[in-house]
């Protein structure tokens, strides 16, 4: 087998990024090279040196599995990444609602579309596996960019209660008063526990964070 | 002479209590540890880390390429080394990896483990 024929063969094995098989053929091809130099200099022809060290090496089809199971523990830790992200998506969406107004969750699985739900949830979850999958290729990154999602996710869940006080009070004039005023108080009094909650969340998130990736 | 190739035996799980040695759980006298201790010598691509563990251990150790590359590619993933491509005056680029301090770090805590057990069963022989 000739140097070029084997990374062709390994080529078509290998599964990873792009970047990284290229990466990993370039390596390869050095390594045979130099093999195949050391060969001839102990006065094998040129052929049988390439074949030799190609054969040495190792099946390309067995090598081609010991990169990929090295990368499965990140597909998989990238899975646990989406999945955490969404349920905390979940939490934060309806948590205040459920502990403090005794109501409905406003965009829970108990309302009437939940096909919309499901759908709007599992594309938002194919989007972020793509973008972890290109943006990340290590266990730390892996881990920053879970903690920097969490994070936003929940200051966004104390973000929306003070949109809503906004809202409310640039309608103040125009609507009914009391109405106003008592949308103003239920949004004040969610957000006072709500920030409570998520403080003693958050130091679980980032604990669970490292487990998740690790 | 004795050759042997440990591609893919371990025997730390046999031999070694995790709880007393948590570093050799993770390295153990797999490949893994000899990588790390060929860099520890200072940078070298692949070819020369296992001209190193051969030179090293007398022949008596050696890490098939196959093997030997993967790894390289998990542990620079694991952020325990770090590569760079260096032009060669012969041949195609290669790749020159090196220790991270993380892995510096891992390195010793091993090495740490291993004497310590090495002491531990000269004690019992």
């Amino acid at each position: 087998m000739t140097i070029q024929h084997y990374l062709q063969t390994l080529s078509g094995k290998l599964k990873l990024s792009p970047k990284d098989s290229l990466e990993v053929l370039k390596e390869v091809e050095a390594h045979l090279a130099q093999d195949t130099t050391s060969l001839e200099r102990s006065g094998v022809s040129r052929v049988e040196a390439e074949a030799q060290a190609c054969k040495e090496f190792g099946d390309p089809k067995h090598v081609a599995e010991q990169y990929q199971n090295m990368s499965t523990w990140f597909f998989r830790a990238a899975l646990r990444v989406v999945a955490l992200t969404i349920l905390m998506l979940l939490v934060v969406e309806n948590i205040p609602d459920l502990l403090f107004l005794g109501g409905t969750p406003s965009y829970a699985l108990f309302q009437w579309y939940p096909v919309m739900i499901l759908f709007s949830y599992t594309l938002f979850g194919v989007v972020m596996f793509l973008v972890v999958q290109c943006l990340t290729f290590s266990k730390d990154r892996l881990r920053k960019l879970l903690i920097i999602t969490l994070a936003t996710v929940y200051v966004g869940g104390i973000l929306y209660p003070l949109m809503n006080i906004a809202i409310s009070m640039t309608f103040a004039t125009a609507s009914d008063p009391k109405m106003v005023l008592g949308l103003l108080i239920t949004q004040a009094v969610k957000l006072v526990p709500m920030i409570l909650v998520y403080a003693l969340m958050y130091k679980r998130l980032v604990r669970t964070s490292t487990r998740v990736v690790t | 002479m004795l050759f042997i190739s440990i591609d893919n035996i371990s025997i730390g799980d046999i031999l070694i209590p995790s709880a007393k040695f948590p570093c050799m759980k993770k390295a153990q006298i797999t490949n893994e540890f000899f990588i790390l201790s060929a860099l520890s010598d200072g940078p070298k691509h692949g070819y020369a880390i296992n001209q190193w563990v051969m030179k090293s251990s007398s022949d008596n150790f050696s890490i098939s390429p196959g093997v030997l590359y993967p790894l390289l590619y998990h542990l620079e993933h694991e952020e325990m080394i770090d590569a760079e491509w260096e032009s060669s005056s012969s041949g195609p680029r290669r790749k020159i990896y090196s220790l991270t301090p993380k892995g510096e770090d891992f390195f010793a805590e091993t090495v740490k483990d291993w004497k310590h057990y090495i002491q531990t069963i000269n004690q019992l022989i």
